[in-house]
């Protein structure tokens, strides 16, 4: 029995290993402040009035996003991220995390969270839990479940999706559509006008699931048939127009 | 630097076999982190540690040499980790108090590949028999560990704290 609950114990972890960046080196050229609950990346420290707190993925060490990041602070200097550090990088262990790290930055006025995969959906739960805290909601290649639905949400909703994305597809992201407010579908071109409850749809085509951070090819996923750099750029453009929308 | 932890824990190893009674033991505890970055309780820091502690005297004192296997979530990700620690058995009444000092390497789980871990440990445990053969205890002790490559990463790679918890014996 103890050598059986050992060996259980030792296979599960074998199976709980967490993405790592791609490259070795990760850029820290905008990181403010980061300590074991959050990374704050900006160019100033404690000024701003809009702030983008993200939540990564499942099994994915959060600095991964930070090649995307980087470039979002450079052509958005006024506006702040916080990317959480939640606990073994399962962010639906501590929904509760965003809300205390939130709470150590009280002049912040806006709140836009976002998340990718897991980290969406947990993003999802905590807006249906406290919907006025938020003024949008940011999913990348994510939905929120029927539990925490965000129809009758009076926040503006960016859903961004890859069309070669294998572990969230395009019809899973069709078939829960019923749990987010009404939609539009949108290109890079697109100028955003304020309305409330309103989803705003985004394909990046040719993009895949790991083409929202930067480890690699995730395991289940499908090839993208265009770069991460492209895929990145093309989702930053529209995050940052969104923002600036709200 | 980690040739020593290797040597240490073949010295632990072969000390198990000449030295007298044995115990097994199983743990629980969670951390309370005093990082500078972040102080405050860490809940789901949690670990899990087997280990086989065996007894022997000196001088007519107690001591014991265990060496163990631990796995649990660390500030960073999932991590196991073998260790060897050493100890002062004093027995103050019905209870048995030990006064620890450990030392773990071992590695957190990352893809492509894990990472190293490393650190060492020192405090204090007390416990109590409850059957025959059976010891419930609690432990507190001083923790500091360190993910050398993680550097490369993160700003934050190593890590200091209370780490307390529960133990069994059988």
């Amino acid at each position: 029995m103890k050598q059986f609950l050992l060996f259980s114990i030792i296979f599960l972890f074998l199976f709980s290993c967490s993405y790592l960046p791609e490259n070795e080196k990760v850029e820290m050229n905008y990181v403010q402040e980061e300590t074991n609950d959050y990374i704050l990346i900006g160019e100033q420290e404690n000024a701003y009035d809009t702030c983008f707190i993200f939540v990564p993925g499942g099994l994915v060490d959060p600095h991964v996003y930070m090649c995307w990041m980087n470039s979002f602070i450079e052509q958005n200097p006024n506006y702040c991220i916080l990317l959480l550090k939640v606990p073994s990088n399962l962010a639906i262990i501590d929904q509760n995390k965003v809300l205390r790290v939130m709470k150590k930055f009280p002049n912040i006025k806006t709140w836009v969270i976002g998340g990718h995969s897991l980290g969406g959906v947990v993003a999802s739960a905590v807006v249906s839990i406290n919907p006025t805290y938020f003024s949008g909601l940011i999913l990348m290649a994510s939905w929120p479940t029927e539990s925490s639905s965000l129809a009758d949400w009076n926040g503006l909703v960016l859903s961004i999706y890859a069309s070669n994305d294998g572990l969230a597809t395009v019809d899973e992201i069709e078939a829960n559509k019923q749990f987010l407010p009404s939609g539009i579908d949108i290109d890079t071109s697109y100028i955003f006008n304020k309305k409330e409850n309103t989803t705003y749809y985004f394909e990046i085509i040719g993009g895949n699931h790991s083409g929202f951070g930067c480890y690699g090819l995730q395991k289940g996923d499908n090839q993208a048939d265009i770069t991460q750099k492209e895929q990145q750029k093309q989702f930053n453009s529209v995050i940052s127009k969104f923002i600036k929308s709200i | 630097m980690k040739k020593i932890h290797i040597f240490v824990f073949i010295i632990v190893l072969s000390s198990l076999k000449i030295f007298g009674q044995q115990n097994f033991r199983i743990s629980f505890s969670s951390d309370y982190s005093f990082n500078k970055s972040q102080k405050g309780f860490y809940m789901s820091n949690s670990g899990f540690r087997t280990s086989f502690d065996k007894l022997f005297y000196l001088k007519n004192k107690s001591y014991f040499l265990g060496t163990g296997l631990s796995v649990g979530v660390n500030s960073v990700a999932f991590f196991s980790a073998i260790d060897a620690r050493l100890g002062k058995n004093i027995s103050i009444g019905i209870f048995d108090l030990k006064i620890i000092a450990g030392m773990q390497q071992g590695a957190d789980w990352f893809r492509p590949k894990p990472l190293y871990l490393f650190g060492v440990y020192s405090g204090v445990e007390i416990s109590k028999q409850i059957l025959k053969k059976k010891r419930i205890g609690f432990f507190i002790q001083y923790k500091y560990y360190n993910i050398p490559k993680y550097k490369s990463y993160s700003t934050v790679n190593q890590f200091d704290g209370l780490n307390f918890g529960l133990c069994f014996y059988f």
